[in-house]
């Protein structure tokens, strides 16, 4: 067979590279309209995040005390609120807390948000331990799974307040909390896909070449299992950022006067009875638009994985 | 059938059917004006390579071509009325229940949280509005009618509780409760044992004749055909290439590709010595590749001209009743073919066993499992720990440069004794050598060295390879672990490796689903060569591989055993394939090896009565050979509770041989009687005795 | 000898939907008369032949071609088939000389062949006489003897002992009240394994009984 197919076509045209996989990868994205509606948003909310300086003339803290609780005009496009603070201003840094940069302390920040740093740190521990129950079973598997199920028990909300009143609220400490938060999910997710994957022939091949458990488990198992945890991973950062919104709404959120944006509807709430919503509405909007745009992404992205399986 | 004077109309006509998918490339034809004829009780074979459009046509009958599919022209006509251009709701009184399809995965068509008798009591109740109670005993007839053992309590077990010889006997008794006038069965018994297989089939001719059924039966296996078909048609890449009665079709394949499947397969009790298989090279074009102006056939035929790469032959009337779609059909002698250079033919060289020393040396080796018992006294540690006997007491030297070949239906331990030997199980007892060294630990704890010298060819092409690697990837991590060769001569060697199983190297940087089954397996063969080991395993690496592809790939294994003097243990369920390759053949059931010897030695009288029925259970791809009818009742039993005495005792048909009907195989432990230095049978029959009986396969 | 046994099943069936003018094609096509017409589940619920489908020459000449392509076009199964209860059926149990019968008496052509309400199949008269030409071994070549025979018991066990004696087995038999000739039976029996000369032979020798006709049948 090989013979007849040893063409000069052949050799030249089936050649593929990384960037012909990344491209159909790309276009496969494309084709589905629900992940390119979700695409969009996202993608407006990390473009505002990262181009914030030049998006606005005010900074986060600007206070006009003679514009306090003002619907939104030329000057203020989203208004202001009870401090007098441009409410577009910090809907959009607030993006770079959630998105973009994770402040350390006062003068070291990392790059990626609070929301993405979470997730992030939930997917290694969530991955480690799914990947070890799930490959090597027995009693590890046992202990790690009994230890998530009593975890999961918690209702999600009670398990952020308890965190965070244990360790208080500062964005180093939230990004600990939406990553044990998340980790038995994760890990759950991993351990089923691990049970699948290791029953194939590849990894029988890798072990009886003597492989250690770890070359197993991230050169072998987890790169099979890249698809479906990049769109659970991207529907969880969703779940962060709402999360986040409901801690700062708690008042368990970032401490005043970060742009946070659950802080914001917290404080903003106090003034839709007196007639100014505008400070509670576009916080609430941006939560919800930002988790609903994820959402058609991985969406979207899952339909289209599936269809091209 | 009765007589008739006047003929009956036939059940399905198909007329020039043409079926196209849209895909991405556009619509592309996947079935090219196909005709063909089903009748009253007889069964029509449709057979090709994987790819061919067999499946398709099946489907354009049923209406099942899914969203992309469509029929493009073409007339079907069911029971005298047209199908194409009907409306759905049109189609669903058309059809009635009158055409039932039964899948090659039995589960497919079972439901698995109800119970056998709800699916099949609700067939009759749901369409033939049949009162319950009656239901259920028309079910249970129709099991007792299929032959499935113990029928009442069948139907109330779930899917899961059943065998899968035992699950496709429910889908099929569940097909005939409509009564059908049409059954397509795609594949039914390619996921079953040969024995079992044999049983199943026998049971598909019994119906056909009973229920005056006509049957489309699709396969790839000719032995299948030849055993159970009337006429058969050969499909080519979406094109039906030859149509004609089965005797007729192996008697006289009238085109080129018929007669070059033919020459895939190897016949039962042809070895490697003294016969070759010809792949046919090339392989099938994908839908959109195929030209249209031109013999499809053409790329690959031996006897293409010019003419065959400018016109379309059509199929034409060559014999009565037998036609093919070939400009020179009828012209064609295939005696005087000569394989073409193009393809790679081994040179092979008959091996003595002895001499060579030992490369492998088991010595009552038991592997168990422990099952956990489900009695309240295990949770306090005091239940009786319950084993499944694996394998139980296997011996076996293996000589340095030789094929073993071990058989034996699913669950007798082929596997298992593969995993024991590669270190993914550990021996419970037993010597165990590799090289002399000792090997009864698991492969973590074995020496870097050993592991090397040790490896291993997987059964299924789709998992054989990790698809986030590159071809070259997967090849050259065995060369960077086991340092085979230095660092900056990886490529090279991946190279060399790629050539040796005939790829070239522009497959270095593909990636797993850019390959074809056969082509898959390939990498995984370079994949086990290359830490040059001593001894490689191969738990059936072509049986789920086309005829040709499996052709090509037994080549290549031959080939390459030759050039590396490789020891290989070959374990497979075909016999014919076994026979072909091995030198020596261990017939394994229930975790014991009942017969061992050289593989002529096995094929021929005396028998181990095991070893008796798998033969007579394999189907030969030649209509006119005669073969002993033996069949094996039941499932191989439990291997928790493995039978006393002869672990073949319950289904021994030899038995009554014996004296009081084979009391003694109850009771006593056969003796291991040499027929020859290298040829045991574990049997209480004497050998003269078994020497007696006839051959069970004779040719004509 | 049943009706199950000689039916045939799965005959072609049409639904009450059916347009005329195709249920014609379908008897011409495949050259048939009778069509059972059954809903959901093969239940039985009429039947069209040949005549159902004519129409009266007194009608058509009252009619133009466009009308009576109209009046074609627009009918249905259902507007012209003998209905349910009044179609006359037999069952798969029903020996086939009393399917015969039915069909005579009714002076009908078919039966169609009925489980539970459920077509499982169709008998026709040609099926019958199909089989009184296999009664009579017409599809096995070989010697058919006319022996006229008393009307006594035991005389056709004479001639079965005449040709076991000689090794032969009969490969059908038949036999019927000699017409005009009262007192006697004319039996047929076909061998295949004698020659003709043997045969006579044999017939000839056995007492009280006349070989009336030997002469070679087969397909
Ligand atoms: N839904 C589909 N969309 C596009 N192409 C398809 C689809 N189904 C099948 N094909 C293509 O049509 C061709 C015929 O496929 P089909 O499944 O009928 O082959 P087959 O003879 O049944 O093969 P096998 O022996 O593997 O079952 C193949 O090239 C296949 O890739
Ligand atoms: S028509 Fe030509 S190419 Fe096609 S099968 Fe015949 S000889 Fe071969
Ligand atoms: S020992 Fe007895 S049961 Fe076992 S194979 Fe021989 S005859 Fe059969
Ligand atoms: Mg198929």
């Amino acid at each position: 067979m090989a013979a007849g197919e040893r063409t000069l076509l052949n050799t030249i045209v089936r050649r593929p590279s990384r960037w012909r996989r990344l491209w159909e990868g790309v276009s496969t994205i494309g084709r589905s309209k629900t992940a390119m509606a979700g695409l969009t948003i996202v993608s407006f909310w990390f473009l505002v995040a990262i181009f914030a300086p030049f998006l606005t003339p005010y900074g986060p803290f600007d206070q006009d005390y003679k514009l306090q609780n003002a619907p939104p005009s030329a000057a203020h496009p989203l208004g202001t609120d009870h401090l007098g603070r441009d409410i577009w201003t910090r809907l959009i840094y607030g993006a770079r807390l959630v998105l973009i940069m994770l402040p350390i302390n006062e003068s070291l920040w990392l790059p990626g948000g609070i929301a993405l740093w979470g997730v992030f740190l939930g997917l290694v521990t969530g991955s480690v331990l799914g990947l070890l129950g799930g490959y090597l079973g027995g009693w590890i598997d046992e202990v790690v799974m009994r230890l998530l199920d009593a975890m999961m028990a918690f209702p999600v909300i009670l398990l952020y307040m308890i965190i965070i009143a244990a360790i208080g609220p500062s964005a180093l400490n939230i990004v600990m909390a939406i990553a044990i938060v998340g980790t038995p999910g994760i890990a759950r997710l991993v351990r089923s896909l691990t049970l699948d994957i290791r029953t194939r022939d590849y990894i029988r091949a890798a072990e009886i070449r003597g492989e250690s458990v770890w070359y197993v488990m991230f050169h072998e198992i987890l790169p099979n299992a890249r698809g479906p945890l990049i769109v659970d991973a991207m529907l969880r950062v969703g779940y962060a950022i709402f999360a986040m919104g409901t801690l700062g709404f708690l008042g368990l959120g970032l401490p005043p006067p970060s742009p946070d944006w659950g802080s914001m509807v917290a404080k903003g709430r106090q003034y839709i009875m007196a007639g100014s919503p505008w400070a509670a509405l576009w916080p609430s909007v941006a939560i919800a638009s930002l988790v609903v745009g994820l959402n058609l992404f991985a969406d979207g992205l899952r339909e289209e994985l599936a269809r091209y399986r | 059938m009765q007589t008739r004077f006047h003929p009956l109309p036939p059940i399905l006509k198909v007329e020039n059917l043409s079926i196209s998918y849209a895909t991405r490339y556009g619509e592309v034809e996947a079935v090219r004006q196909v005709s063909f004829e089903v009748n009253r009780a007889t069964t029509l074979g449709l057979v090709g390579e994987s790819g061919c459009g067999k499946t398709t046509v099946a489907f354009g009958i049923l209406d099942f071509l899914g969203p992309n599919g469509r029929i493009v022209e073409g007339s079907i006509k069911f029971q005298g009325r047209e199908l194409v251009g009907r409306s759905e709701k049109e189609l669903r009184i058309l059809r009635g229940d009158q055409i039932t399809m039964v899948y090659q995965d039995p589960m497919q068509a079972l439901n698995p949280s109800l119970t056998i008798g709800e699916q099949l009591a609700e067939v009759l109740i749901v369409h033939r509005n049949i009162p319950h109670a009656e239901a259920w005993r028309r079910s249970i007839e129709m099991l007792e009618r299929v032959y499935m053992p113990d029928a009442p309590n069948v139907m109330k077990r779930y899917p899961h509780q059943l065998s899968g010889g035992q699950q496709q006997r429910v889908v099929i008794a569940m097909a005939l409760l409509n009564n059908p006038a049409l059954l397509i069965m795609d594949e039914p018994t390619t996921a079953l044992d040969v024995t079992v297989e044999a049983a199943v089939l026998d049971l598909i001719a019994e119906l056909k004749r009973d229920f005056d059924t006509g049957i489309i039966y699709i396969t790839h296996n000719l032995g299948v055909v030849a055993r159970i078909c009337d006429q058969v048609a050969v499909m080519y890449a979406g094109e039906l290439v030859e149509r004609a009665p089965v005797k007729e079709l192996f008697a006289h394949p009238l085109h080129p590709y018929t007669q070059g499947l033919m020459r895939c397969v190897p016949k039962l009790g042809i070895t490697k010595e003294e016969s070759r298989l010809y792949p046919i090279r090339g392989r099938v074009p994908a839908p959109q590749d195929r030209p249209w102006g031109a013999c499809i056939f053409a790329p690959r035929c031996d006897y293409a001209t010019e003419r065959c790469r400018n016109e379309r032959p059509m199929l034409r009337e060559i014999a009565l009743g037998h036609s093919a779609r070939c400009f020179y059909a009828g012209e064609i002698d295939p005696s005087a073919w000569q394989p073409s250079k193009e393809i790679d033919l081994p040179v092979v060289e008959p091996r003595a066993a002895s001499g060579y020393g030992t490369v492998l040396e088991i010595e009552n080796l038991k592997t168990y499992y422990e099952q956990p018992s489900r009695s309240v006294l295990s949770l306090f540690g005091l239940g009786k720990k319950q084993h499944v006997k694996a394998v139980d007491g296997v011996s076996l030297r293996v000589p340095r440069g030789i094929t073993v070949g071990v058989v034996g239906e699913s669950g007798c331990g082929k596997s298992t004794l593969a995993k024991t030997i590669i270190g993914l199980e550990s021996p419970t007892a037993g010597v165990l050598e590799f090289l002399g060294f000792d090997i009864s630990m698991p492969v973590t704890r074995r020496d870097v060295k050993l592991i090397q010298e040790l490896q291993m060819v997987f059964q299924n092409p789709d998992s054989t390879m990790n698809p986030a690697y590159t071809v070259g990837q997967q090849i050259a991590r065995p060369l960077q672990r086991f340092k085979t060769v230095p660092p900056h001569q990886v490529y090279d060697e991946v190279i060399r490796l790629l050539h040796a199983v005939r790829l070239d190297p522009s497959y270095y940087d593909r990636f797993p689903s850019q390959l074809s089954g056969g082509e898959k397996q390939r990498v995984g063969i370079a994949r086990a060569f290359a830490s040059r080991p001593e001894l490689v395993l191969c738990d059936e690496p072509v049986s789920a591989l086309d005829v040709s592809v499996q052709a090509a790939v037994l080549n290549l294994l031959l080939d390459i055993q030759r050039r590396y003097g490789t020891t290989m243990l070959f374990i497979a369920h075909d016999l014919s394939v076994v026979r072909f390759f091995s030198d020596f053949v261990a017939v394994m059931y229930l975790g014991h090896i009942v017969e061992f010897g050289s593989a002529e030695a096995i094929y021929a009288p005396p028998y181990h009565p095991y070893t008796e029925a798998l033969l007579s259970a394999v189907p030969i791809p030649d209509p006119c050979a005669t073969q002993k009818r033996i069949r094996l009742e039941g499932n191989v039993p439990s291997a928790l509770n493995p039978p006393s005495g002869c672990v073949f005792h319950t289904r021994c048909p030899r038995r009554n041989l014996l004296l009081d009907q084979g009391k003694v195989c109850e009771v006593e432990t056969p003796p291991q009687r040499y027929n020859t230095e290298q040829h045991y049978i574990l049997c209480h029959i004497p050998l003269e005795e078994l020497r007696k009986m006839e051959p069970v396969i004779t040719t004509l | 000898m049943f009706v199950g046994d000689y039916m045939t099943r799965h005959p072609l069936t049409v639904t009450p939907d059916t347009s005329i003018v195709e249920v014609q094609g379908i008897m011409a096509e495949n050259n048939i008369r009778h069509v059972p017409v059954v809903e959901k589940g093969k239940r039985l619920v009429g039947l069209v032949t040949r005549q159902n489908l004519r129409i009266s020459p007194i009608e058509l000449s009252s009619l133009n071609v466009w009308e009576i392509t109209r009046l074609l076009s627009g009918l249905k199964v259902k507007d012209v088939m003998v209905r349910g209860k009044d179609v006359i059926t037999a069952t798969p149990d029903t020996p086939i000389e009393e399917a015969a019968r039915i069909l005579v008496t009714h002076r009908i052509g078919c039966l169609p062949v009925l489980e539970e309400g459920i077509v499982v199949g169709i008998i026709t008269e040609s099926d019958l006489l199909t089989q009184l030409t296999n009664l009579l071994g017409l599809q096995v070549p070989g010697w058919r003897a006319t022996i006229r025979v008393p009307d006594r018991a035991g005389e056709f066990a004479k001639i079965t002992a005449a040709v076991a004696s000689r090794g032969w087995g009969i490969d059908a038999a038949g036999s019927l009240p000699t017409p005009r000739k009262p007192g006697y039976w004319d039996v047929v029996i076909k061998i295949s394994a004698a020659t003709r000369d043997e045969l006579v032979a044999v017939l000839q020798q056995i007492e009280g009984q006349e070989l009336i006709d030997i002469r070679a049948t087969g397909p």
